[in-house]
């Protein structure tokens, strides 16, 4: 498997430059001001979106449009109980989603989680701290998932022997 | 007592001692060297001028311990005399070659008539308060370190995104777009600005806030689809006060208006818009608003930019549809018919003088004409920087390895400095057969004219960024093993100032621009520049200094000269 570190100086780069954001009022609904990238309606306002992928397991979505950055994220699931905590541990953070300002309700189709960063995001808070944020978030995500596994397993075995115990 | 006209140096452009006080009598003096003292130390640090100067006196009064100093007044025409004249605070120099330049402030019975920066001489009259047989003229020292002449002057106005800028014409106030629907008046007092009126008309954010160098009115344009000329009047209430009292513009845009600017000439302005459209407006003397027509065609997408020809007819716009376009604004009830120059021969409404497209596609985030208007150059989204020579005709890309650019001035007829989401501006040189990047004007081992901000929103500190783990124990809790294990498991590198790693690419191992120390970066502005603006002209017509604005809350006046020393910084990082 491929070291974590170019995974990350391509997604910290990327998403640095797909951060070069800029106050863009809709020129198709007056009055207003949408991320442009969810509401897709000008597609010049658009850019390519790209994909940055360690393994099939683990890819990053970068979608940059004029005023708004989605980024989506596949988290690794080698197995059952990792899909269960990854889905666990996501819903989690998604029911919580305004209290983590960048995080979208919903993912992506055929991701795990997805962030929207806005201009006015990228106005509110420093740029290489959102950038900083988000890939502190894959680092820890994976390690809490594996670090929450290897505690369930431990204690499915304590559970097991203490059951087993009372039929030895 | 004697009123100070102005003030000059031999060099122009620099303010170097010595400096030459011109008073209303026609007399004037010459102050062969400079006198510093760090005011946080010694705030009110005076250097008195009496008549019939002599030179052991003025000697002995630097060597005096009491720092508030006396030295006589009068022709002081000895040059040179004080390498460095120690006493408790007072600096005296005679050496002008150690400072860069001074910029040097008047003031008039108390009221200051000049701009500072960070190494002020004001001249204070102070006739009035003392004996009128000995005092006339005090130097009153505000420079608050010792430092090179040519550092920015950085004020941090709010801990809001600056959205756009722009000085009054004697640059003793600034209207700023705070991110909100008003537009503020921030005057200069002292070393800091302070808001003074607030220009509330627009009901959504204002984008673009022009203010006309001659006739002194302000125009503004929002989100709201309108824009407002605002003129300054009595205050109905109380005559003596003034206030800005807006005058509608009627622009016929159903979207946000995002860019406007004055014609050289201030009878017409340009509104750049969403919809499509550049909206031309020129005063209608019988309904007393300001009358639009609009330029729609070959516009595909939203406007983003504006910029006249000082011709008062050429306008060069760039829109989201990654082109660069010259359109003639030609207004038959307003417009002398110009003579044929580079962009054609004939410029009836509407006619599209050029049309350049981005190179890869980008969005066209900021246009301008050279000072001649021989020449226009634009910078897209994709990192470029296009310079158009209809004479030519040639067409010249600099593609750069950084962020976008996303604001543009030309300082002379052969350079222009652009700025954008790599924080810091950079000075760019070159003709119709070439050009290339000088340099940034932001030194990142320079000194600092003010701390940065540390209030700024930051989620961790820059304690807890070796990351989210409980502290490293033992032998594994120091700084070498952190930056190895921040480079290893967060790909980022936190030296500053180190070069990218070989196979690091474009960011490499540093990926937002000069580095981080602490979570800033080792830019002035810690955030996007959104607007660069020229802010001061040298004798031939150049451009000596330009102010920048950022999403940090920032304004940032830089000295162009200062990229006189650049040549060796040249993509050093």
């Amino acid at each position: 498997m491929s070291s974590l570190r170019p995974y990350l100086v391509a997604v910290r780069s990327t998403l640095t430059a797909a951060m070069a954001l800029e106050n863009f009022a809709s020129q198709v609904v007056e009055r207003h001001n949408k991320p442009e990238v969810e509401a897709g309606t000008s597609i010049e306002a658009l850019l390519n979106p790209l994909v940055i992928s360690r393994n099939e397991k683990e890819q990053v979505l970068i979608e940059p449009s004029i005023n708004s950055v989605r980024m989506s994220i596949r988290i690794k699931q080698q197995d059952d109980i990792e899909r269960i905590l990854c889905h666990k541990f996501t819903r989690f953070m998604m029911m919580r989603a305004e209290n983590f300002v960048i995080l979208r309700r919903k993912p992506v189709t055929g991701y795990d989680i997805s962030f929207l960063i806005t201009n006015f995001h990228a106005e509110t808070m420093l740029k290489h701290k959102l950038v900083d944020f988000i890939i502190q978030f894959m680092e820890e995500v994976d390690k809490e998932i594996s670090e929450t596994r290897l505690s369930l397993n431990a204690r499915a075995r304590i559970v097991a022997e203490s059951y087993l115990a009372t039929f030895g | 007592m004697k009123r100070i006209v102005s003030i000059s140096s031999e060099e122009d452009d620099s303010h170097a001692p010595p400096a030459t006080i011109h008073f209303a009598d026609n007399t004037s003096l010459t102050i062969p060297f400079v006198v510093y003292s760090p005011y946080t130390e010694v705030p009110e640090a005076t250097l008195e001028l009496l008549s019939d100067p002599s030179l052991s006196a003025i000697k002995e009064s630097l060597n005096n311990p009491n720092p508030m100093t006396s030295v006589p007044m009068g022709e002081i025409t000895a040059t040179g005399l004080f390498q460095k004249a120690n006493v408790d605070g007072v600096y005296a120099c005679g050496n002008a070659s150690l400072f860069m330049s001074t910029v040097v402030m008047a003031m008039n019975q108390g009221q200051m008539a000049g701009a500072g920066a960070d190494h002020e001489i004001a001249i204070e009259d102070y006739a009035a308060g003392i004996a009128a047989a000995t005092a006339t003229y005090r130097l009153l020292i505000l420079c608050n370190n010792f430092r090179k002449m040519s550092s920015p002057e950085a004020y941090t106005i709010a801990q809001v995104p600056l959205v756009a800028h722009s000085f009054s014409p004697d640059r003793s106030a600034i209207a700023l777009s705070t991110n909100t629907n008003e537009a503020q008046i921030y005057a200069r007092q002292g070393y800091d600005w302070q808001p003074v009126s607030t220009l509330a008309g627009h009901d959504k954010l204002v984008t673009s806030i022009d203010w006309a160098p001659t006739t002194d009115r302000i125009v503004t344009c929002g989100q709201d689809r309108n824009a407002y000329v605002w003129t300054k009047e009595a205050d109905p209430s109380s005559p003596s006060q003034l206030i800005w009292k807006p005058t509608l513009v009627v622009l016929k845009i159903n979207r946000a208006a995002t860019q406007v600017r004055w014609s050289p000439l201030e009878n017409k302005f340009a509104v750049a818009s969403g919809a499509r459209s550049i909206c031309v407006c020129s005063f209608d003397e019988e309904m007393n608003w300001w009358a639009s027509k609009q330029l729609k065609k070959p516009i595909r997408s939203t406007v983003l930019c504006v910029d006249w020809h000082p011709n008062n007819v050429l306008l060069a716009a760039g829109s989201a549809d990654a082109k660069a376009r010259v359109f003639s604004t030609f207004l038959k009830e307003v417009d002398k018919k110009p003579p044929a120059n580079v962009w054609g021969d004939k410029f009836p409404w509407n006619t599209v003088c050029g049309e350049y497209s981005s190179h890869a596609g980008g969005w066209v985030h900021s246009v301008g004409f050279s000072p001649s208007g021989d020449a226009m150059a634009f910078t897209s989204h994709d990192s470029t920087i296009t310079i158009v020579y209809p004479s030519g005709p040639a067409v010249i890309t600099i593609k750069g390895t950084t962020l976008p650019y996303v604001t543009l001035t030309w300082t002379a007829e052969d350079a222009l400095i652009a700025a954008g989401h790599d924080c810091q501006p950079v000075l760019f040189s070159g003709t119709a057969s070439g050009w290339k990047a000088i340099g940034s004007l932001d030194d990142a081992n320079g000194p600092r004219s003010s701390s940065l901000p540390s209030s700024v929103s930051s989620p961790r500190t820059a304690g807890a960024v070796g990351g989210g783990g409980g502290p490293p124990v033992g032998r594994l809790n120091n700084a070498a093993f952190n930056r190895f294990k921040d480079a290893d498991s967060r790909g980022q590198s936190s030296i500053p100032g180190t070069p990218s790693s070989p196979g690091g690419g474009l960011f490499g191992g540093s990926a937002t621009p000069g580095g981080v120390t602490g979570g800033e970066l080792m830019t002035l502005h810690q955030n996007t520049i959104t607007s660069i603006r020229p802010y001061e002209w040298g004798p031939n017509g150049n451009v000596t200094k330009v102010s920048t604005t950022g999403v940090d809350g920032k304004l940032v006046i830089w000295s162009v000269s200062a990229a006189a020393g650049l040549a060796p910084k040249i993509f050093v990082r």
